[in-house]
């Protein structure tokens, strides 16, 4: 299990990174997430649709609705040039988190302790 | 079957419920949800499961998406800037606005709910004052709840009733053998007297006479004098103001004297009373010592000389209950002693299934549930009057409210599209619901300012109409501020209740894309509330014109004889020895048909005993009776059946008795038949009477009485004795004026020091249905006040329908529709209803009026002309009202109405 806190943090550049790879909408999401992670992580409808919510109106990802052919609508997200921007930064972020846990878990890191 | 679409729909409709969810939102979700069915739908569950699974998924946390929703709208920081966090609404001032602008664009629909609202209020708070003056009646006594007045239940062969008459030796036996008595006060009323002072008389009958304990006992406040001592004397008399300035002007009546009655006795004023408050059953302006009158004196051993009023008062934290119980035995250990001397037997009576017993009343009973019991120091209220009042308060707040309701919601299109406007820009249910019910407060407010207005002017009407002397200030009355307030918030939430619910639950894409039309949503209910305002009306105008109708019947009804210009003098007994002359004089004059001296007449007090017909199954029964001379039967028109009249030589018929065909069809006599049967009186030496008459039968007393025994007896007749005397006088028909001018003239002659007093018997009928009379025109007035409030609902209902089809009537008159079916249009719906409503109020009314009609022995029968009678004028009133807005859409030129477009 994943815990809430993670989950929050890292919620943004997860849909970020998604959507960098085309357009997307929320089940979509939900399960290309549950996919990669081999069902660890699960996303719930009331984690999602509010953070999509919210970077809408961030400016970090813009929305489209589509007509499907059996009549039904689906709300489509993409990234904008904000967001393209955005996950730069989260991905640094991110990959700099990762290189300190990576070298923290290696084989003898150096670590000037007591 | 489970069906998908269904199930998705009314989970849709769940989700509308929820604040802060747009209709995009829902959507989207709606989308997802499918999604994730037809995923699991592939992965082998059937419809119903995967509908279960996936929306309990979603639902699940459903407030925690729209807390989200909400703060990830307004970026998480300083939620919804508008919405106040004091309880006043931050927006307060703009409601006002709008509340007045609304009422300033549509003038007609404002001034029906306010004036509605006003009227509705006003008559509300006037029946609540006068029921709150009825209930508050003898409050006032600082040991009210523990002072009882002594009632009377007995049973005596035929005879029984209650009442509120007692014993001379009652209150003194029962405070020395019923220990939980501390003190009682006894309370004569003596017949009407003249009181001299100097060179003025007048005829006082508010005078009583009690006991020294009175001012003990109640709460009455004395001015001047010793509470204890003033009425302890003989012969001591205590006045009101009014009554010390009536005979003494400025000079200081204590010590003076007055001289009362026939003889001019004495009486010696110790002191002055402040007039008892009209919320007291004791009504008096002066008060004497008991101890005054001989005959209470006298008659000190009869447990059956039933003439004063007793109160006791319980120890302080006595039961009544345990106080009452012991009273039957009291009863039974001193009433053989007084039947026995009076030559009866009160084991007899019990033996024949009567009984004999005294009740205690809490004093603050007496005033409103007396109807029964009656009360000789003033008048009694009546509780069922409270009732009824009380019930045309509610309905008449309620007609006004529904009015209040439905043209809120009529007008919902142009309201709707605010709501819109104001949901979109963030406003939530609550606080649009507090919208409209700012609104409807302000409007009851200046309802109730307006109701003020109305009360003030018409509180002298309504106190002249009811008899009674209600004030009404804001001042002096802080609980009327209190329920006016009340009021207030009451009608300005209950009838902004409706809209507030209604009118914020559209949807603001649905409103303001015109999907809701021209305040379609609560027709239903519209038209179930003015079924329901009309019920009412109608209810209440049947039972006016039913009230009215054995009013009027009453009236009118034959007596027997005829009331018609019958003159009562009074104070015959004045007259003494010269009684005999004056009836003679009077006789003479051109203007009186015949005249009659007698103990008593029709609506005056009779004398009732029992009476032995000497035949083999000779059983008592009981006989009321006058003392009376040969003059009498044709003064009055009454008609011998059999028999003959007394002749003018009193004393050959003082043996002689005229019974009324109801005694002889008691005794089992046909009227021819009893003639020379011959009455014992037990009662009277075992006095024997020939009958030598027999008359028809007549009411003596009201029509709410029937008729019982009833005899005559000739002056000159030892049976009994009875100090009033009256001259009854028929006067011819013309020239009434004139001949009471003559009539008041001889009185002077005979009389010179004393006042002239008479009555006309038909008036003393008439009084005697005064109070049926007040109340039944109290309860039209309030059925006019209904029945307009209801019409002004229904114009503005008309006239807001008429405004929806402008066009609609245009486009049909330009295509050849006549006026008339123009508003046969318009009408239609509002006459159907008024006939459902019709349909409904009929066998109410009829149940209601029938019961009120069981408390009068000669009644009405209802017939169904008074149904159509009422009927009618509700639909004449509703059709006039109707037409009234119907015919001036039918007559408008086409063109104006269709040119805007």
């Amino acid at each position: 299990m994943i815990s809430r806190e993670l989950k929050a943090a890292s919620s943004k550049p997860m849909i970020l990174s998604i959507l960098s790879h085309g357009e997307s909408y929320g089940y979509q999401i939900i399960q290309n997430i549950e996919e990669l992670s081999d069902g660890e992580w699960k996303w719930s409808e009331a984690m999602l649709y509010p953070v999509l919510h919210r970077m809408n109106s961030e400016g970090l990802i813009q929305s489209r609705w589509e007509v499907m052919d059996n009549g039904r609508k689906r709300k489509y997200y993409s990234l904008t040039q904000n967001g393209k921007e955005a996950l730069k930064t989260e991905k640094k972020q991110w990959m700099s988190v990762h290189e300190v846990l990576k070298s923290l878990w290696g084989p003898n890191p150096e670590l000037a302790l007591g | 079957m489970f069906n998908l679409e269904k199930a998705i729909k009314r989970w849709r409709k769940k989700l509308k419920k929820f604040e802060g969810l747009e209709p995009g939102d829902i959507e989207e979700l709606e989308g997802h949800l499918r999604d994730k069915i037809d995923h699991l739908l592939t992965n082998g569950y059937d419809a119903k499961e995967a509908f279960e699974k996936a929306s309990s998924d979603t639902t699940e946390g459903l407030q925690d998406v729209i807390r989200e929703f909400r703060t990830s709208r307004t970026n998480g920081k300083n939620p919804q800037a508008w919405k106040s966090r004091s309880w006043v609404p931050s927006l307060l001032p703009n409601y006002m606005k709008v509340t007045f602008r609304n009422f300033w664009r549509q003038k007609a629909y404002g001034f029906i709910n306010i004036i509605g609202l006003a009227i509705g209020i006003a008559s509300c708070l006037l029946i609540f004052i006068y029921i709150k003056h009825e209930l508050s009646y003898d409050e006032f006594h600082k040991n009210a709840n523990r002072i009882y007045r002594v009632n009377i239940d007995y049973k005596w062969g035929n005879q029984q009733g209650v009442g509120s008459t007692t014993p001379p030796p009652l209150g003194k036996t029962f405070r020395e053998e019923i220990p939980e008595i501390e003190s009682y006060v006894r309370i004569y009323k003596p017949q009407p007297q003249i009181v001299r002072h100097g060179d003025r008389y007048f005829s006082e009958s508010s005078v009583l006479a009690t006991d020294s304990k009175f001012f003990n006992v109640f709460s009455f406040r004395l001015l001047k004098g010793n509470p204890q001592t003033v009425l302890e004397k003989p012969n001591s008399i205590v006045l009101t103001p009014e009554m010390a300035r009536k005979y003494f002007d400025d000079e200081s009546p204590i010590g003076q004297t007055l001289e009362i009655g026939k003889h001019k006795t004495a009486y010696t004023i110790t002191g002055i009373v402040a007039p008892p408050p009209s919320n007291s059953h004791i009504q008096f302006k002066m008060l004497t010592s008991i101890s005054t009158y001989r005959n209470v004196e006298y008659f000190d051993w009869s447990w059956v000389w039933n003439q004063l009023t007793t109160y006791v008062m319980l120890k302080k934290n006595a039961s009544p209950a345990a106080a009452e119980a012991k009273i039957s035995s009291v009863v039974n250990q001193h009433l053989p002693a007084t039947f026995k001397r009076i030559g009866f037997s009160f084991q007899e009576l019990l033996d024949n299934g009567g009984h004999w017993n005294y009740h205690l009343q809490p004093l603050t009973q007496v005033w409103l549930h007396s109807a029964q019991i009656g009360n000789v120091l003033g008048g009694t209220g009546n509780i069922l009057y409270v009732y009824i009042l009380g019930t045309a308060a509610v309905f008449i707040l309620l007609i006004a409210c529904i009015n209040f309701m439905n043209l809120a919601t009529a007008r919902s299109v142009t309201r709707g599209k605010e709501v819109g406007i104001r949901k979109t820009l963030g406003s939530s249910r609550q606080s649009l619901a507090g919208q409209f019910l700012v609104e409807s407060l302000i409007y009851s407010l200046i309802a109730s300012f307006l109701a003020c207005i109305i009360i003030y002017l018409a509180l002298p009407n309504f106190n002249e109409m009811a008899g009674t002397h209600l004030a009404f200030s804001l001042i002096n009355q802080p609980w009327i501020i209190l329920s006016l307030l009340g009021l207030t918030v009451f009608v300005g939430l209950f009838s902004g209740s409706y809209p507030a619910v209604a009118l914020t639950s559209y949807q603001p894409v649905e409103v303001l894309k015109g999907t809701i039309k021209s305040g379609t949503k609560g027709k239903k209910l519209r038209g179930t509330l003015v079924v329901g305002q009309f019920v009412i009306s109608i209810t209440l105008i049947i039972g006016t014109l039913i009230v009215h109708s054995q009013l009027k019947f009453m009236q009118n009804k034959d007596l027997g004889f005829n009331k018609e210009q019958v003159l009562a003098i009074e104070n015959g007994k004045n007259l003494g020895n010269s009684q005999g002359t004056f009836r003679q004089e009077l006789a003479k004059i051109d203007g009186i048909e015949s005249a009659s001296l007698t103990s008593s007449y029709p609506t005056k007090s009779d004398f009732t005993d029992f009476y032995r017909p000497k035949t083999k199954s000779g059983k008592d029964l009981p006989i009321s009776s006058i003392l009376t001379d040969s003059h009498f039967i044709n003064t009055l028109g009454i008609t011998l059946m059999a028999g003959r009249n007394f002749r003018e030589d009193a004393k050959a018929d003082s043996a002689s008795v005229i019974i009324n065909q109801e005694t002889a069809k008691n005794i089992g006599w046909k009227p021819e038949e009893a003639i020379g049967k011959k009455l014992i009186y037990p009662g009277g030496n075992n006095q024997v009477f020939t009958v030598i008459g027999v008359m028809n039968d007549f009411n003596y007393y009201s029509l709410q009485n029937p008729i019982g025994p009833f005899a005559f007896f000739n002056r000159s007749s030892k049976s009994y004795t009875t100090s009033n005397d009256y001259i009854v006088a028929r006067f011819k028909p013309d020239q009434i004026k004139q001949t009471l001018k003559k009539l008041s003239k001889l009185w002077n002659n005979f009389m010179p020091q004393t006042p002239f007093e008479y009555e006309f018997l038909s008036d003393r009928f008439a009084a005697q249905y005064r109070s049926q009379m007040r109340m039944g025109l109290i309860f039209g007035v309030f059925t006019f006040i209904a029945i307009l409030i209801a019409c002004m609902g229904l114009l503005g209902l008309v006239t807001f329908a008429t405004e929806q089809r402008t066009k609609e009537i245009g486009i049909r008159k330009v295509l050849g529709a006549t006026t008339g079916n123009i508003m046969m249009l318009l009408s239609k719906k509002f006459v159907q209803l008024i006939i459902i409503a019709f349909l409904i109020a009929c066998p109410i009314a009829y149940v209601g009026m029938q019961q009120w009609l069981q408390d009068f022995a000669y009644r009405i029968s209802i017939r169904p002309s008074i149904f159509v009678l009422a009927g009618s004028l509700a639909f004449l009133l509703v059709l006039v009202t109707v037409c009234f807005q119907t015919a001036q859409a039918a007559l408008s030129n086409p063109v104006k109405s269709l040119r805007s477009e």
